[in-house]
């Protein structure tokens, strides 16, 4: 039987990352606030096709969710 | 009118002097963050390699034949080159070594096979891989990332990248990044990892060990395949971004004494022209004067 | 003893360290490392890995994520992507937390995938909270 979060799709690594940010966030001062530091990040994703970009995603660590992606059209 | 040229000049060159000096000064400071990031992280990505190093598989050399490859009636494998640059340039070679290796790789033709018998893609960390491959390779992008390394490198942002090569299911991902050495010397590094179908083909080299899980150890091998993915491109993300500040750092300190060796050489073009000017003005004036002499 | 090294992306914890034991949080249960341990890949669940170091001195315990452990013949390495030392953990933030995971998995309607994944995503917490409140209470 696999893992209930790998039935509802989840990948091993998002599964971990889950776990690390929810034990981040009840962390005491001061470790709380290093740890969420470390963690932050804003990137930029392409998809290419053909040789040029298809699609643009802006993916950044949200202190809420694992994952914030706002997506924008390809330019 | 020419001293006044080598007067512009000078003065253009002590300011770039003075801005490769400061922008050495900046790569040094940052060198020394990144390392001590580096240091902390190097083990952890290590003990993940050490592991999968029973497979005999890290930093093969290419073109190693594969057992399965190539087989009659057998479709081709697949493999992802992961080009690890930075975003920013004036780092020296690191870049450009980068770009290389990849090349090296890469058939001439621009198509996608390579002897080897896999069918390659290439996904692009960082911008200055792009700019570079895009004339000869960029049929073969698939992602790109950018602006990777803005914020310090993050296991949980790494993890983004790699769920992104797990959805490829590649048969073989090789990454390819300098390795930080020294402040002075970086190596140009690709490093192979089996993919998951290979893997658990030959699983049978971790028969030494057992497997705790709460679940079958196929499903282990899942998960562990995706931590390796996971840290060992966190461990050459970060192996990389050191060896972009320390050649950051020789390269800015070269271009500083090339700076002030120019500035030398046209501080003494400037006295010679001057000593020059007021030469052939104290002649006029000799001529002159022995002229109303007479 | 037990070779042990214990680390993180960001951290080390121990390295080369001589130990007694450790105790790891397995995927099947809590698994304890002796000397000559057989050679073992352990999947971690958030847990306590717990080590006792030299004679004499007090447990240390801390609270990974999740990761992997590898007993290797001459050594024991611990990869855990977060690791804290458990007095770290605050106690109020915990049960605010656990509490409302539990909410979300409650406030789950439906089959969709979309649903499925928040589902999964809020239990992730639960699991994650519970462990630590288990691991909270036995440290009093």
């Amino acid at each position: 039987m696999p893992q209930y979060w790998r039935v509802a799709g989840l990948s091993y690594l998002r599964y971990s990352n889950l776990c690390a940010e929810y034990l981040r966030r009840v962390l005491k001062e001061p470790a709380r606030a290093k740890a969420m530091s470390r963690a932050g990040y804003v990137m930029v994703k392409a998809e290419w096709e053909g040789g040029k970009v298809k699609n643009r995603t802006t993916l950044q660590s949200e202190p809420t969710t694992s994952e914030g992606a706002t997506s924008g059209a390809g330019s | 009118a020419s001293l006044k040229a080598v007067r512009n000049r000078m003065r253009s060159v002590a300011s770039i002097g003075k801005i490769t000096k400061a922008m050495k000064m900046v790569a040094a400071a940052k060198l020394r963050g990144v390392q001590a990031r580096q240091d902390i992280s190097r083990p952890f990505a290590n003990s993940v390699r050490q592991f999968f190093a029973l497979l005999g598989e890290q930093e093969k050399p290419e073109q190693k034949d594969k057992m399965s490859a190539g087989a009659a009636g057998e479709e081709a494998k697949r493999r992802l080159i992961v080009a690890v640059t930075s975003d920013r340039g004036l780092c020296g070679g690191v870049n450009s070594n980068v770009v290389r290796a990849i090349r090296q790789t890469l058939p001439h033709d621009g198509s996608d096979r390579t002897a080897d018998g896999y069918r390659n893609a290439v996904m692009l960390v960082g911008d200055k891989g792009r700019d570079a491959l895009q004339r000869t390779s960029a049929n073969l992008f698939v992602v790109s990332f950018r602006d990777v390394f803005k914020t310090p490198v993050s296991f949980a942002q790494v993890t983004l990248i790699a769920e992104e090569i797990m959805a490829g299911a590649y048969d073989e991902v090789m990454l390819v990044y300098n390795r930080f050495k020294s402040a002075i010397s970086q190596i140009t590094t690709r490093q192979t990892l089996v993919g998951l179908s290979d893997l658990m083909e030959h699983a049978s080299v971790f028969d030494g060990y057992e497997f705790d899980s709460d679940m079958d150890s196929s499903q282990v091998m899942v998960d562990l395949f995706e931590y390796e993915l996971a840290t060992q491109l966190y461990g050459a993300l970060l192996e990389n971004s050191t060896s972009e500040q320390a050649a950051r750092m020789s390269a800015m300190d070269s271009a500083s004494s090339n700076a002030a060796e120019m500035l030398s050489k046209l501080t003494l073009q400037y006295n010679r022209e001057r000593q020059a000017v007021i030469t052939t003005e104290l002649v006029e004036i000799v001529a002159g004067a022995s002229a109303v002499e007479k | 003893t037990v070779n042990l090294n214990f680390y993180c992306p960001h951290v080390i914890v121990a390295h080369q360290r001589p130990v007694q034991s450790v105790t790891v949080p397995a995927a099947s249960g809590l698994m304890g490392i002796l000397p000559n341990h057989v050679p073992t890949v352990a999947q971690m669940r958030p847990g306590v890995v717990s080590i006792v170091g030299a004679e004499g001195e007090k447990e240390e315990r801390y609270f990974v994520s999740s990761g992997f452990t590898f007993v290797h013949p001459d050594r024991t390495d611990i990869c855990a992507v977060e690791a804290v030392r458990l007095e770290d953990i605050d106690e109020e933030a915990v049960a605010r937390a656990l509490a409302e995971c539990e909410s979300q998995v409650a406030a789950v309607s439906g089959n969709s995938p979309a649903e499925q994944e928040r589902a999964a995503v809020a239990q992730i917490g639960v699991d994650v909270y519970l462990a630590m409140q288990g691991a909270l209470a036995t440290s009093r």
